[in-house]
């Protein structure tokens, strides 16, 4: 029993963790606390389904999903670069505080889901549901899905903390500390927006289309997750990558133990609990450099 | 169209969208923790009336004493918080309150709401219908305008704004600028309480969906619409909300599409306002 809670918490932390660091980065590249993300999130899923009920017709499975995923991630960078474009981009330059921002974040938020609404309707809706399960034990048992989610979370994660190193994470850094040094020395601070904006979009894109195979997804569940996400962000410090997946590691651990000793629907409670604790506490996150965050 | 209905949905708005504006309008704290408050303010009346047999008017000054006592702790916590992490301390503190409410089965009634709320008795005559539900809350709508219309002509509002927009101005004058900001929030939660209570009367069952996030984020965007910082903006962003259903009913639509289609217009309307209007339709203080 014990042993399969770990291997949940495992698979849930991996997931959470490719959403909080789209969260980070978008978060460290712009300044905006990017509540869109879960709209996003979603209309991959949205995507990725209708593409795939186009395609099947026309050609073999594996091709048709392979064809839908590329599409429905290209489709959702798309959308992000229009929200860059016409709804971030002016605020940067009006130089609004992070407030602000964050309503009109919000206003993405609400706008992309109620057109998923609109156009989909309000049930839920899933990809495929019947898995085999692949590894079972005396401890615990793991599903197709579930294998195929932390393979594919562990090599993106693997990936972003190597490109971690590269210039373009500099520049990034750069522009968090602050942008208008990093444009004086060079520093392209719209493309690097953009590609930033592009990489936590493709990332939450793929989390949400291995959601989506996993369980039931509808329109408004985007909201948890970002919040989640966003509270990982803050507790694993703002500008670190590594304090962001312990700090998922950590919240998909007290998730799911809780249950354990509580109902389940008390997660909310204690995840939020721990933001409240750490911005009162120990405002500067698990990792980070010794700077109060708020002043960032 | 029951427009007795409207406007009495119309008073509780009012009431709520102007003292979240007390908050993020006058101090400039942008506050997701509204509807928790109004979910309290609501609960408590209702927990005092059926299980004490208390009538209405105690059972509000109850609540509003209760979500004042709430308010000092939140304010405890978040209020050394600056913009963006005090919005997140306030966020955090509205979804624990909607979880307790909608997960606290022995006193809350969980996700099965309380029904059967007792209704309002005033000097023995017992208020039924929605005509009589909307005199008291436009009796209580007209307390808290005048009260904020009175308001805004004391020093203590231009202290405020100072607060607002130069907070080391404040500092410099010896201000204690927690001191003031708590009061601010302490008394928009007494007055979202009213607005909570009238809610549960009049409808005679609550639930805690009711008071969820997203009614915090539609609060805040009512003031944001209408403009922060002074009285007509809130007025008008909540009298908007409520009104546009009944614009959008006029298309002919099923109703789940109708109710995001009002969505679609409703955040269209915010995001353009944050672009090219940041201080609202009629506001008066810029949100930056």
């Amino acid at each position: 029993m014990s042993y399969q809670i770990l291997v949940y918490s495992i698979t849930s932390a991996l997931l959470l963790s490719l959403v909080a660091i789209g969260f980070n980065l978008i978060f460290n590249a712009t300044k905006v606390f990017h509540l869109a993300h879960g709209a996003i999130y979603v209309s991959a899923v949205y995507a990725m389904y209708q593409f795939y009920n186009v395609f099947i017709q026309a050609f073999s499975r594996g091709f048709a999903v392979t064809l839908s995923i590329i599409l429905s991630l290209l489709l959702i960078s798309v959308i992000i670069v229009f929200v860059e474009y016409l709804v971030y981009r002016p605020l940067y330059q009006k130089k609004v505080n992070s407030a602000i921002s964050l309503i009109s974040s919000l206003g993405v938020y609400m706008l992309i889901v109620n057109l998923i609404t609109f156009f989909f309707g309000n049930e839920s809706i899933s990809l495929n549901n019947n898995f085999k399960i692949v590894v079972s034990n005396e401890y615990f048992k793991l599903t197709e899905i579930e294998l195929m989610q932390s393979i594919i979370c562990v090599i993106l994660i693997g990936t972003v903390i190597l490109l971690s190193r590269t210039k373009l994470y500099t520049n990034i850094r750069a522009i968090t500390d602050n942008y208008q040094v990093a444009e004086k020395f060079g520093i392209n601070v719209q493309r690097t927006r953009v590609i930033a904006l592009i990489t936590g979009t493709i990332l939450v894109g793929v989390a949400g289309i291995m959601k989506g195979y996993e369980m039931a997804i509808e329109p408004n569940m985007g909201l948890t997750i970002v919040l989640t996400a966003s509270v990982a962000v803050i507790v694993g410090g703002v500008n670190s990558l590594k304090g962001t997946i312990i700090a998922c590691f950590v919240i998909a651990l007290i998730e799911n133990y809780s249950v354990k000793f509580l109902s389940a629907q008390w997660k909310d409670l204690l995840t939020y609990t721990l933001l409240i604790g750490v911005l009162v506490f120990y405002k500067q996150g698990l990792i980070s450099v010794k700077q109060r965050i708020e002043t960032r | 169209m029951n427009w007795m209905h409207i406007l009495f949905m119309c008073e509780i708005y009012v009431i709520l969208s102007l003292s979240a504006n007390l908050v993020s309008g006058y101090t400039g704290l942008l506050s997701f923790a509204n509807a928790a408050f109004y979910g309290l303010g609501a609960y408590v009346t209702t927990l005092v009336m059926k299980n004490f047999g208390f009538n209405y008017f105690p059972s509000l000054l109850i609540a509003v004493t209760f979500n004042i006592l709430i308010s000092l702790i939140i304010t405890f916590f978040s209020i050394r918080l600056k913009d963006l992490y005090f919005t997140l301390a306030t966020l955090a503190f509205q979804v624990i309150v909607f979880s307790v409410l909608y997960n606290w089965e022995k006193v809350t009634g969980g996700s099965y709401g309380i029904s059967e709320i007792p209704a309002v008795n005033i000097f023995g005559h017992q208020l039924n219908g929605t005509k009589e539900y909307a005199m008291l809350g436009g009796g209580f709508a007209l307390l808290v305008i005048s009260f904020f219309n009175f308001f805004q002509r004391t020093p203590f509002v231009r202290l405020l704004e100072c607060i607002r927009d130069r907070e080391l101005g404040a500092v410099s004058l010896g201000k204690n600028i927690s001191y003031y900001k708590s009061i601010c929030n302490s008394v928009a939660a007494a007055f979202i309480a009213i607005a909570g209570s009238l809610f549960a009367v009049y409808n005679s069952y609550i639930d805690a969906t009711s008071f969820t996030l997203n009614e915090s984020i539609l609060i805040v965007n009512m003031i944001l619409i209408g403009g922060t910082g002074n009285l007509i903006g809130p007025i008008f962003g909540a009298c908007f909300y409520v009104m546009l259903p009944e614009l959008t009913r006029l298309i002919p639509i099923d109703s789940t599409q109708g109710a995001s289609l009002q969505m679609i217009i409703y955040s269209l309307i915010l995001i353009l306002v944050v672009r090219f209007k940041p201080n609202g339709i009629f506001g008066k203080f810029k949100f930056q």
